[in-house]
């Protein structure tokens, strides 16, 4: 079963249905809602009725404007976006869920990306923060909000030094330091982690993301999930997007971010809709390109045929081999190129003797 | 494993000393005449790679080394996603503005820039409000304002006395320069433990 196909049928399993939508949409859709996409450039073109039309950047816009109602949805399409200033077509997976948001319903998504995450590779860590959570903190401690986006910044680089270097100029005061710089280390289990960010924040409004956080802790051990979840305040830097819970998917061996996602109630929120949503997207082409790397050779056998060798003679041995389950070509030997990207050559002779005949 | 990518020169040895000192050694490093770029301490679990210092960003940020060495410079001039975990307080220097010393700012015309590191300067300037024209250099770029290929430049002054020679001085100071260690985002989840007592070992 290919990888996308077991991501649908993982989504499937917990009743989400799938959302199918066309190569383009109106370009207006897109313009009125930049703030929501990560780059503004788009491949655009003209209908046959002079009306602006763009190939889809993003699916989460076209889900959202399509629903009216509470639903669960999954996609498996192709963007297309610039991406090391070429345009490209990028294939993504996801999920959404839209109506009235609990905990339960955001836990049941974050637990959907990991076993998303597990059904690729079982060595997988989904990181959970809560976006306000720096700001809020920040904003409880006095702090300026120039200062507080620098900050940010600086915690999502995981950069002490940074925070130390304010301290120092008498920008924050010593205590707000320290936590500062324990936040930013600070990787745990997610209820071990909310422990321990407790004893450091006690903000009102921290606390009430902190109880938040431990309750989707317990939903998520509901569904079997609990070790590879940590705690990390440090993701923070998408605030115009998310609001509320974030989390971030990686996979050992590939060296970038392969999942992302979270509470996004803005976006239906601008579109006049009365509901909240929730949801992720896999990078389908980080992951797909690394995981089918490593294979050496493109079949097991090639066999290498004479003009003088009798086409029947060379069919008979190629299924008997095929059917013995080997991988196997025949060329003529003006076709035989690459030789060495088979994991044997032989002449139709050595093949015969192979197969047994 | 933890994979190093150490800067090729003076900051490289320096970081390896310390590193050694912390017990991360792998003496073979040390002999100048070798040409190999690999070196392994499987005892201590550690490899180290040797590679041109503006590319140790490169390498962190695909995750061919798990953490690496790097100037503040290189981290401004390509921005790299990884997390900047530690100043290690050594390989300072300052990004500077320099010119003649009677250098006068004639703000009709963009200023002509040259420099080793374009977005820097293009950041530094546009913050200003200032036209510019920058002009891209791989060295000796005191040259440029000698020739008047350029007004100004924009480049790293550490002592100062490449300047004095050719008789430029530093007109602005943009911003301080040090090392420091970086380390690829997802290997710093994976291999937290072990980045981290690395970190511990190079605060010392």
């Amino acid at each position: 079963m290919s990888l996308k196909d077991k991501l649908n049928r993982l989504f499937e399993s917990f009743g989400y249905q799938k959302f199918r939508m066309s190569k383009f949409e109106e370009y207006d859709l897109y313009a009125s809602n930049k703030d929501f996409l990560t780059s503004s450039q788009l491949i655009t073109f003209t209908d046959l009725d002079g009306s602006l039309l763009a190939l889809k950047p993003d699916i989460t816009l076209s889900i959202i404007r399509s629903t009216n109602s509470p639903r669960k949805v999954y996609y498996n399409e192709n963007v297309y976006r610039p991406k090391d200033h070429h345009y490209r077509e990028i294939p993504q997976a996801g999920v959404e869920c839209i109506g009235t948001i609990d905990s339960y319903l955001e836990a049941e998504v974050i637990a959907l990306a990991a076993k998303s995450l597990e059904k690729i590779d079982r060595d997988y860590i989904l990181r959970i923060s809560d976006v306000g959570f720096l700001k809020a903190y920040l904003s409880a401690c006095g702090v300026e909000e120039t200062y507080q986006t620098f900050i940010v910044d600086a915690m999502d680089r995981k950069n002490a030094d940074y925070i130390r270097s304010l301290a120092a100029k008498g920008t924050l005061n010593k205590s707000l330091e320290e936590v500062l710089v324990r936040l930013a280390d600070l990787y745990l289990p997610l209820s071990k982690g909310v422990k321990e960010v407790r004893k450091l924040v006690d903000a009102p409004e921290c606390v009430k993301m902190l109880d938040h956080l431990q309750e989707i802790a317990g939903v998520l051990s509901g569904f079997g999930i609990q070790d590879r979840i940590y705690l990390d305040f440090s993701l923070a830097n998408s605030m115009d997007y998310y609001n509320g819970l974030i989390f971030q998917g990686a996979l050992a061996g590939i060296p970038f971010t392969v999942l992302s996602g979270g509470r996004y109630d803005r976006l239906p929120e601008k579109m006049g809709k009365p509901f909240g949503a929730v949801g992720f997207a896999v990078y389908m082409d980080i992951v797909e390109n690394r995981r089918h790397s490593r294979k050496n050779f493109d079949g097991d056998i090639l066999i290498v045929y004479r003009s003088s060798d009798r086409p029947s003679a060379v069919s008979k041995t190629v299924e008997a081999l095929r059917r013995q389950g080997s991988i196997v070509s025949a060329v003529s030997e003006e076709n035989a190129a690459d030789e060495n990207r088979w994991r044997r050559v032989m002449t139709l002779k050595e093949a015969k003797e192979e197969a047994g005949l | 494993m933890i994979n190093v990518a150490l800067p090729k020169g003076r900051l490289g040895d320096q970081v390896y000393s310390i590193l050694e000192k912390a017990g991360y050694e792998c003496p073979e490093i040390l002999d100048k005449k070798s040409r190999k770029l690999v070196f392994e301490n499987r005892e201590m679990g550690v490899r180290y790679f040797c590679v041109k210092p503006t590319d140790v960003a490169v390498y962190v940020e695909r995750g061919a080394a798990d953490v690496g060495i790097a100037g503040k410079d290189i981290l401004l001039e390509y921005e790299p996603d990884v997390y900047e975990l530690l100043d290690l307080g050594i390989g300072k220097c300052r990004m500077c503005v320099a010119g003649f010393a009677d250098f006068y700012d004639d703000t009709d015309r963009p200023i002509r820039v040259a420099t080793k590191f374009p977005h820097i300067a293009r950041a530094y300037y546009e913050e200003k409000g200032r036209d510019i024209d920058i002009i891209k250099l791989h060295g000796s770029i005191e040259l440029a304002p000698i020739l008047d290929l350029s007004d100004v430049i924009c480049d790293i002054v550490e002592t100062g006395s490449t300047l004095r020679e050719n008789n430029l001085v530093v007109l602005e100071e943009i911003v301080p320069i040090s090392a420091r260690f970086i380390a690829n985002r997802i290997a710093w989840q994976f291999k937290h433990d072990e980045i981290m007592a690395m970190r511990k070992a190079l605060e010392q």
